[in-house]
């Protein structure tokens, strides 16, 4: 028998409204273990971490530290020695660095900051020798660099003795060097005797640091196993969930483009830079084509979106429409070029949820419409959008907050349908909406191609890539690695490129700026 | 701040909006000793510092409440219930043994009120306040059917009267709050969990701290300072009625911002309020000594309120994180 188990977590259920959103989840980890949990967006990962931190209650199962159950919130939680480092480190701004470390005693009125300072000091002269923080303990966190931040964060878990330790995404916004130093760090940890639940879908680190894996797809267990026992390829696999466990090559969904006349250059993306987020990336979108970019969260797809339609500015590059250079100082002079970005967050930063539907439909087009600023109705236009991207709605006055999330999409893509846009760029635009709108939204995009359009659509969702693609662009860490035709790729291709930055499988660590 | 060097030490404070506070009210004072020397007179001192005892003490009060991320607009509104109904029950004969643990309760209930809504109900803090601001007004306007009390107990006119070279007990409360909730903010656990719970309520949660109890203890807080300023409020007015210190909620949270607290929560600090509390009411007492017309006292009011809050947004806006190399591992 191995050493017996630090955290037991027994057939956890949780549901989200009808969702599942964990199914049936069981895992295990020792003292000195580190444990691998990985999974897509969605997979359940986040859910499971807020359940074992106590702020959020399984529906059924049970977790256990030590032989004994744990219910119930983040104080027992942090009683029962578990300490989460969540994505956004949860730290507070503006207080020290000091207090932040010192974090919450437990159960004394007093507080004093003369105590916190040497707690945290002695915290810091734990973790490690010479802390640099230990130099700005009185600091304001926000002051601090993102590296130096999660230090702090790190520090404070360690402030409570926690015998376990559960990293969300370590690694997602760190450079290189500090991933390193954050990897050995968590295995120096691991040494003495904590147990780390490493939460990632970095492939590459995951393989350098995790004694076990544990892989989660749709909220259940999809693979529990050991390093040896398994490669890179199957992991990825069962990630991503491959029906077809070879990568047959898929023929050509429908249309190679070819067909229909010569595809002509529409939109130039030439060596386009911005320090940190993405590095000489040249693309070209064509007239009647569907580009889907792919790339891990984090690989810079929506930062290169965004500068492309000028919410963010270029640090190198040159943009052109139809062989003539772009100035953009915005998305409202993007607009009047036809090219319109369509952001991931609709419900944020796209639509106006309080308004009605024929506002909504209307929202990029007033400005062209309007007479000296004055507005009139435009009611059978308004019709025509509805009826064109069959939006089910109780009529162009309801709110749009009523809509299902697949109709607001379509409102969203409606808009600009009706706005003339030429050239689309779409983030995740089938994100959460269900499976029907999602192929009612293919389909229309496939329409609007054929009708002349240029798309370039992001996505994460494998089927998706492959399913919509004319082309595939496949983004890892802010290099542009693969830009091909989607019938020169295969699933596991794309799968090496998303997760290695290079579409030769196997390879462990792959240079950024190879393969393609 | 223990520092070996007294030049360290203005290089630590240098930037502290505090610092900038005093500064202002030095550039103020220099100016009143040349256009209004009579404003340092003893007397003019003495009555400087008795108008502002009520105000620093629901200033105190409104820290705790900002500190948390939150707002009252009620505050002006409770001042009012509080005092007339105290000095009514003391009209007909209660003791003031009586009397000012039930105004002290009433206060603290009345915030306990505002603290179930945001807390429970989860209503956004203004939204809330100004409910009950109107409730709490339109009931006393109702219960005294706009009549003014135009008496006061004897205890409560004794309380009001100057001694001690024209300072009065509201000086001396005022003090007292001030040093007690300096020490709570300070030095116990929930005044920790209001910074925390003001500055992030999702980190709050995440480290085990309760999304109530920080809403509670800042509102009731209020509440209760408010009735002590209400005590003093009455005294020194020795009338009151049912729309009594109208508006009186604005100047609070003026001063307080003044005092370089941050608006969303988090940041602020108790001699910072001091000061906003002491620059308002020396700026409004040189006005009327200066003769000047009422509505360019609010004017100036105003200018300095937006002026404070410029000065303490500003190294903020210029800031860029330090530690941008992360040291070598």
């Amino acid at each position: 028998m191995p050493p017996p188990s630090l955290l037991e977590i027994n057939a956890i259920w949780k549901y989200y409204g009808a969702t599942a959103a964990l199914r049936d989840v069981s895992a295990s980890l020792r003292a000195g273990e580190i444990l691998a949990l990985m999974g897509h967006n969605g997979a359940g990962k986040s859910t499971l971490v807020k359940i074992l931190a106590g702020s959020s209650q399984q529906d059924s199962g049970k977790i256990s530290v030590e032989g004994k159950t744990l219910t119930g919130g983040v104080r027992k939680a942090r009683d029962a020695g578990i300490a989460v480092i969540y994505q956004d480190l949860s730290l507070f701004p503006k207080l020290t660095v000091a207090e932040n470390i010192a974090g919450e005693p437990i159960g004394r009125l007093r507080y004093s900051f003369r105590a916190a300072k040497r707690s945290a000091a002695a915290t810091l002269d734990r973790v490690e020798t010479n802390s640099p923080l230990l130099a700005c303990l009185d600091r304001n966190a926000e002051d601090l660099s993102l590296a130096m931040r999660q230090r702090v964060a790190i520090a404070r878990a360690l402030t409570y003795d926690s015998r376990i330790l559960i990293l969300d995404e370590p690694t997602a916004a760190l450079s290189l060097q500090d991933t390193d130093h954050l990897l050995t760090y968590v295995r120096k940890l691991a040494a003495a005797g904590v147990g780390v639940l490493f939460v990632s879908h970095r492939l590459s680190d995951v393989r350098r640091i995790a004694d076990r894996y544990l892989v989660l797809r749709d909220g259940a267990v999809a693979l529990s196993t050991t390093p040896s026992e398994v490669s890179g390829n199957a992991l990825a696999l069962a990630m991503f969930g491959a029906d077809e466990v070879n990568g047959a090559v898929k023929p050509d969904h429908a249309s190679n483009q070819m067909g229909k006349g010569v595809l002509h250059d529409v939109f130039t993306v030439q060596n386009v830079t911005r320090h940190g987020e993405f590095n000489n990336v040249s693309i070209k979108l064509r007239a009647r084509e569907i580009a889907v970019l792919t790339g891990l969260t984090g690989s810079g797809r929506t930062e290169f979106a965004e500068s492309l339609v000028g919410l963010r500015r270029l640090d190198h590059g040159e943009l052109q429409i139809s062989g003539k250079l772009l100035r953009l100082s915005g998305p409202r002079s993007a607009m009047q070029h036809g090219l319109v970005y369509v952001p991931e967050d609709r419900l944020r930063s796209g639509l106006f949820l309080r308004r009605s539907t024929a506002e909504n439909l209307a929202g990029a087009t007033e400005h062209l419409r309007a007479r000296f600023g004055f507005l009139g109705k435009d009611t059978d236009k308004t019709a025509a959008g509805i009826s064109d991207f069959g939006i089910r709605c109780q009529g162009p006055d309801s709110t749009l907050e009523t809509l299902s999330g697949g109709n607001q999409q379509k409102v969203l893509l409606a808009r600009w349908h009706m706005a003339k846009a030429r050239i689309l760029i779409l983030d995740e635009p089938t994100a959460g909406v269900d499976v029907s709108a999602k192929a009612e939204i293919h389909n229309r995009l496939r329409e609007w191609a054929a009708a002349g359009a240029a798309l370039l659509v992001i996505s994460s969702e494998m089927d998706e890539v492959l399913d919509l693609a004319d082309r595939v662009l496949v983004f890892h860490r802010g290099t542009l690695v693969l830009n091909c035709q989607r019938r020169e790729i295969d699933r596991e291709q794309l799968m090496a490129a998303m997760l290695h930055g290079d579409t030769k499988i196997e390879q462990e660590r792959a240079q950024p700026g190879g393969g393609a | 701040m223990k520092s070996s060097s007294s030049s360290a030490w203005l290089r630590a404070n240098f930037h502290r909006h505090e610092t900038k506070l005093a500064s202002l009210l030095l550039v103020l004072g220099i100016a009143l000793a040349v256009a209004a020397p009579r404003f340092f007179s003893s007397v003019n001192l003495a009555l400087l510092a008795r108008s502002m005892g009520v105000l620093l003490i629901v200033s105190v009060g409104m820290l705790n409440v900002i500190l948390a991320g939150g707002i009252d607009v009620s505050a002006g509104a409770v001042l009012a219930v509080v005092s007339v109904l105290m000095v009514r029950l003391g009209n007909h004969g209660l003791p003031a043994s009586a009397v000012l643990p039930l105004g002290l309760l009433t206060g603290a209930a009345l915030g306990a009120v505002n603290a179930a809504l945001i807390a429970e109900l989860r209503i956004p803090p203004i939204v809330a306040t100004l409910g009950t601001a109107g409730l709490f007004r339109g009931l006393l306007l109702e219960w005294t059917q706009g009549e003014w009390e135009s008496s006061i107990p004897a205890w409560l006119n004794s309380i009001g009267s100057p001694r001690w070279g024209g300072l009065d007990a509201s000086v001396l409360a005022a003090v007292v709050v001030a040093l007690a909730t300096a020490w709570v903010l300070h030095r116990t656990q929930i005044g920790r969990a209001l910074f925390r719970y003001g500055d992030s309520p999702l980190a709050a949660v995440r480290t085990g701290i309760s999304p109530r109890q920080p809403i509670y203890f800042a509102y009731i807080s209020l509440g209760a300072l408010t009735a002590i300023g209400a005590v003093f409020y009455a005294a020194q007015l020795g009338a009151v009625q049912g729309n009594a210190a109208n508006g009186y909620e604005l100047t609070v949270i003026a001063a307080v911002v003044l005092g370089g607290a941050d608006i969303l929560g988090g940041r602020g600090s108790l001699l910072g309020t001091f000061l906003g509390v002491l620059l308002l009411c020396s700026l409004q007492q040189a006005l009327v000594l200066l003769h000047v017309a009422t509505f360019w006292q609010n004017i100036a009011t105003g200018a300095i309120v937006l002026l404070g809050v410029i000065l303490s947004a500003a190294p903020r806006l210029r800031r860029r994180p330090v530690l941008q190399q992360s040291p070598s591992a």
